[in-house]
């Protein structure tokens, strides 16, 4: 699953495609669909993998975790990330950090291309320097996908942190099943 | 907190449904633990471009919008993040009372506790109000009947007999405990006898 608008619940399939106004018979719906779509630069029924991404942010509260930073490890051993795409992972905690230093997790993120970061204030709302540029576009494991979250203009896909490994690998939004095995 | 009795104004109208708090007001404004302020970068995004022009399409830098103490807005307003900074703005802009179908709820009761009023109304009645934002013509809210008042027709809003207490009296939390200092201060000075072994000195 992937999120295509500003709204968590503008949701779609990595195998949908992005919704088509058109098809929307309620007039408010229609009109936010639209909105939505132009702030995100995307256009109807395109292909959610056709979606480039510029940037990868995993961390956040809902996907700092333990559990999560081993999942998306298993996603990103021995492969590097696109060469277009820059990607941060941002542990939930100090001791969460502590913990995946000590699996070896930081060397799978560091030697696929990710980087590896000190636990705090990062992606998830854009408060320090850690934010998007105008129509820069993320696959975030973030929780919120509003306008501007991530920094004026910018552009959030929120994922899980396989997904957003899968998106690192690809380049694009990508299926995280043809990564497993 | 200010008392809300009745207001009078033409209403702003922004046709925007699932209006966050993001919006309302970015999160680099939330620094403030300040109430006041904030009123110039309500919804900071859509008010201004990229250089902090005021954008003219957007209605709140339109006269006579920009001296509206009523918006009306599309349906689970002020959904998003739990930031009090959103009725904090809303209200330092000159707004204490927003009108949709629906609300997220923190959005909601936070209103009550700053002395705006959130009114709900069916999506037809909002259709009909917000006329009157186009027309650029005057409504007017009766908290205490509990109606608005428009050309010459009225409708009735329900609300919670207690949040409408507190708005009619400007009671936020704070004056509500303030109102029992007597019994406060009382048990405070019987605690000494009572429970010595608790105080240190």
């Amino acid at each position: 699953m992937i999120t295509w608008g500003t709204s968590p619940q503008d949701v779609i399939t990595i195998d949908g495609k992005v919704p088509n106004p058109q098809n929307e018979k309620d007039e408010d719906k229609k009109n936010s669909i639209e909105r939505a779509l132009k702030y995100m630069g995307l256009t109807p029924d395109m292909a959610a993998t056709d979606i480039k991404i510029d940037k990868v942010f995993i961390g956040s509260c809902t996907n700092g975790r333990i559990e999560d930073l081993r999942e998306a490890a298993k996603i990103l051993k021995d492969k590097k990330i696109s060469s277009h795409v820059d990607a941060i992972v941002v542990p939930g905690s100090g001791l969460v950090k502590e913990q995946a230093e000590q699996e070896g997790l930081d060397k799978i993120f560091v030697n696929s291309g990710f980087e590896w970061r000190e636990p705090g204030c990062s992606m998830c709302l854009a408060m320090n320097a850690d934010k998007l540029k105008p129509e820069e576009r993320c696959a975030s494991t973030s929780n919120r996908n509003f306008e501007g979250r991530q920094g004026r203009g910018g552009r959030t896909h929120l994922v899980s942190p396989g997904m957003a490994a899968a998106a690192a690998i690809s380049g694009n939004l990508d299926d995280v099943r043809k990564y497993q095995n | 907190m200010q008392k809300f009795n009745t207001l009078k104004s033409i209403p702003a109208y922004l046709p925007i449904v699932n209006i966050d708090t993001d919006m309302i007001i970015p999160k680099q404004f939330l620094k403030t633990i300040k109430r006041t302020g904030l009123g110039k970068n309500l919804f900071f995004e859509m008010r201004y471009d990229d250089n902090g022009k005021e954008i003219n399409d957007f209605v709140l830098n339109q006269e006579p919008f920009n001296n509206s103490k009523i918006l009306i807005a599309g349906n689970n307003f002020g959904c998003g993040s739990s930031r009090e900074h959103a009725p904090w703005a809303l209200l330092d802009f000159g707004i204490t009372c927003v009108i949709s179908s629906s609300y997220a709820d923190i959005f909601y009761s936070n209103c009550f506790k700053n002395g705006i009023l959130p009114i709900i109304l069916e999506e037809e009645k909002i259709k009909e109000l917000s006329e009157y934002a186009n027309r650029k013509e005057e409504i007017a809210v009766d908290l205490n009947d509990q109606k608005i008042i428009y050309g010459n027709n009225e409708i009735k809003f329900e609300i919670d007999p207690f949040k409408k207490k507190c708005l009619l009296e400007g009671l936020d939390d704070i004056a509500l405990s303030l109102k029992k200092s007597v019994k406060i201060q009382n048990f405070e000075n019987k605690l000494k006898d009572k429970r010595p072994w608790i105080f240190n000195d």
